[in-house]
C-alpha cells in the first residue's frame, strides 16, 4: 500500500479535479451582449458591423433569405466579421459552431427553436438546421465583410436546396461588390491591352514612314 | 519513489475522464460537428411587453425638451457606452430609436433617424447608447430620453422589492451609489440587475473607430 495523500497533493489532485468537473460542468447563465442576438429578434439577418459589407451584397443576402422564408425554409443568419461583432463574448470568435449553440439557444422562446446559420472566417455553424451536412462542400469563407456575405448567400441556396426548398439570391442592384472586384482586375490588362495597341500602332506609322521616307 | 508516481496516477484517473468528457462535447473546441447543442449558458430574452419596451414615450416622441436635454437635427456622437438590464435572470431588449423623435426611419431593426436627436440615443437594439453631449450624461438622463422610469424602487415597469434587489455594475464592478448618476462614459460596460443574479461578461468590444 502507498502512503496515503499530503495535505498538499490532496489539495492539488482536488483542484485539478475541480478544474477538470468546471471545464465539463454546464456554465452558470451568461449575460448576452452579442448584438447578433439582439439584431435577430427583429430581422433574419445580421451582418459584420465594421467594416459594413456593400449595401447591395446585404440586399442580397436579405432576399435570399427572405425567399428562403417565403418557400418554407425559415432560417436566420449572423455573418461574423471580426470579434467586436460578437459584443462581450469576442472568445467565440473562431469558433461558428460553438457560437451558433449559443445564439440558437438565446433565440430560442419556450418551445419555439429558430434554425440558425452562422457565417465566421473560420467556418460555418448551424443551430437545429436539418440540411447542415449541405454546408460540409463548401470552401471555407474569407475574412472580408462582403466575403463572408457572399459566402452567407452560398450557404443559404445550397442549405435551401437540400432543405427541398431552393431558391436563388435576387441579383444585386447597382453591380454589387462582385462587380467592384472583377473591375480591379480587368482594368489594369484593358489598360495594359490599349497602352500595347497605342504602341504597336505608333510603331507601325513610323515603320510606314520610314518605308515612305526611304520610297522618296 | 513509485508511492510518488502512483499518486499522480490516480490524480490523473480522477480528472482524467472528466477532461476526456469535455474534449468529447468539445466545449472549447473549434472541432466542427455536424450541428451546434443548445448552451445552457445562454441567456434568455424575456416576453414581450415587460421585457420589451417601447423606445419613445409620447414627449420624446413630439421633440420636446426634456428638462435640459434638447431634441435638435444635428447629432454627432462623440462616444459610446452599452447597457444591459436583466429583470428575474431575462435579457430586457433596449430597443433601437431611443432618443430619436418620430417619424423614425427604419432598416430593419435599426433607426437611420427622425425628425430630430436626443444628445443621447440608440439606432440599434443592441444596448449601445450614442452620446453626443459635451456635459456628462448619466444613466437616469438615458432613462429620461427612454421615458422610463429608474429608481432604488422601479426599473421600467418592474418594482423592487425583497425577491428583487437591484444591482448595478459598471464595467464588471459593483455600483454602489445612486442609480441614476452611473455616468455614461466612453466604452462604459453598464448592467442593471433586478431580481436573480446573472453572471456577466465585465466589458463590451466596441468596434474599432467607435
Amino acid at each position: 500500500m502507498g502512503r496515503a495523500l499530503t495535505p498538499i497533493s490532496a489539495v492539488g489532485c482536488a483542484a485539478l479535479l475541480l478544474a477538470a468537473l468546471a471545464l465539463t460542468a454546464p456554465a452558470a447563465a451568461l449575460g448576452d451582449a452579442d448584438p447578433a442576438s439582439d439584431v435577430l429578434l427583429l430581422q433574419n439577418t445580421f451582418v459584420p458591423g465594421s467594416p459594413l459589407p456593400s449595401g447591395a451584397l446585404t440586399g442580397q443576402l436579405r432576399g435570399v433569405t427572405e425567399r428562403a422564408h417565403k418557400a418554407g425554409f425559415a432560417l436566420k443568419v449572423a455573418v461574423i466579421g471580426s470579434p467586436s461583432d460578437l459584443g462581450a463574448i469576442p472568445g467565440m470568435f473562431g469558433h461558428p459552431q460553438r457560437y451558433a449553440g449559443f445564439l440558437g439557444t438565446e433565440l430560442t422562446a419556450g418551445k419555439l427553436t429558430v434554425p440558425l446559420l452562422v457565417v465566421m472566417p473560420a467556418g460555418f455553424g448551424s443551430f437545429e438546421l436539418r440540411a447542415a451536412g449541405a454546408l460540409r462542400g463548401l470552401r471555407a469563407p474569407p475574412a472580408d465583410s462582403d466575403g463572408l456575405v457572399r459566402a452567407a448567400i452560398d450557404a443559404i441556396e445550397k442549405l435551401s436546396a437540400a432543405e427541398g426548398h431552393p431558391v436563388k439570391a435576387p441579383s444585386a442592384k447597382g453591380g454589387g461588390g462582385g462587380g467592384t472586384t472583377a473591375l480591379v482586375f480587368v482594368l489594369p490588362v484593358i489598360l495594359l491591352a490599349l497602352a500595347g495597341l497605342a504602341v504597336s500602332r505608333r510603331a507601325r506609322r513610323a515603320d510606314t514612314g520610314r518605308d515612305i521616307e526611304s520610297g522618296a | 519513489m513509485a508511492a510518488r508516481v502512483r499518486r499522480r496516477l490516480s490524480c490523473l484517473a480522477l480528472a482524467g475522464p472528466a477532461l476526456a468528457a469535455c474534449g468529447w462535447t468539445a466545449c472549447g473546441g473549434s472541432a466542427t460537428p455536424a450541428r451546434a447543442r443548445p448552451d445552457p449558458s445562454a441567456p434568455r430574452f424575456g416576453p414581450a411587453p415587460g421585457w420589451r419596451p417601447p423606445a419613445l414615450s409620447p414627449a420624446s416622441a413630439a421633440g420636446r425638451s426634456l428638462g435640459s436635454l434638447h431634441c435638435t437635427r444635428a447629432f454627432h456622437p462623440r462616444l459610446r457606452a452599452h447597457l444591459e438590464i436583466f429583470v428575474d435572470g431575462l435579457d430586457v431588449l433596449i430597443p433601437s430609436g431611443i432618443g430619436v423623435a418620430a417619424p423614425q426611419r427604419r432598416d430593419g431593426a435599426y433607426v437611420t433617424g427622425g425628425s430630430c436627436s436626443y444628445p443621447l440615443r440608440t439606432s440599434q437594439p443592441t444596448g449601445v447608447v450614442e452620446i453626443a453631449s459635451r456635459q456628462r450624461p448619466t444613466l437616469g438622463d438615458l432613462f429620461d430620453v427612454w421615458g422610463q422610469p429608474l429608481s432604488l424602487r422601479r426599473v421600467l415597469g418592474f418594482a423592487t422589492g425583497p425577491g428583487r434587489p437591484l444591482a448595478v455594475f459598471v464595467n464588471g464592478r459593483r455600483w454602489r451609489g445612486d442609480v441614476r448618476a452611473v455616468p455614461l462614459l466612453r466604452h462604459a460596460s453598464i448592467v442593471v440587475e433586478l431580481g436573480r443574479h446573472v453572471t456577466r461578461h465585465p466589458l463590451y468590444l466596441f468596434p474599432a473607430g467607435q
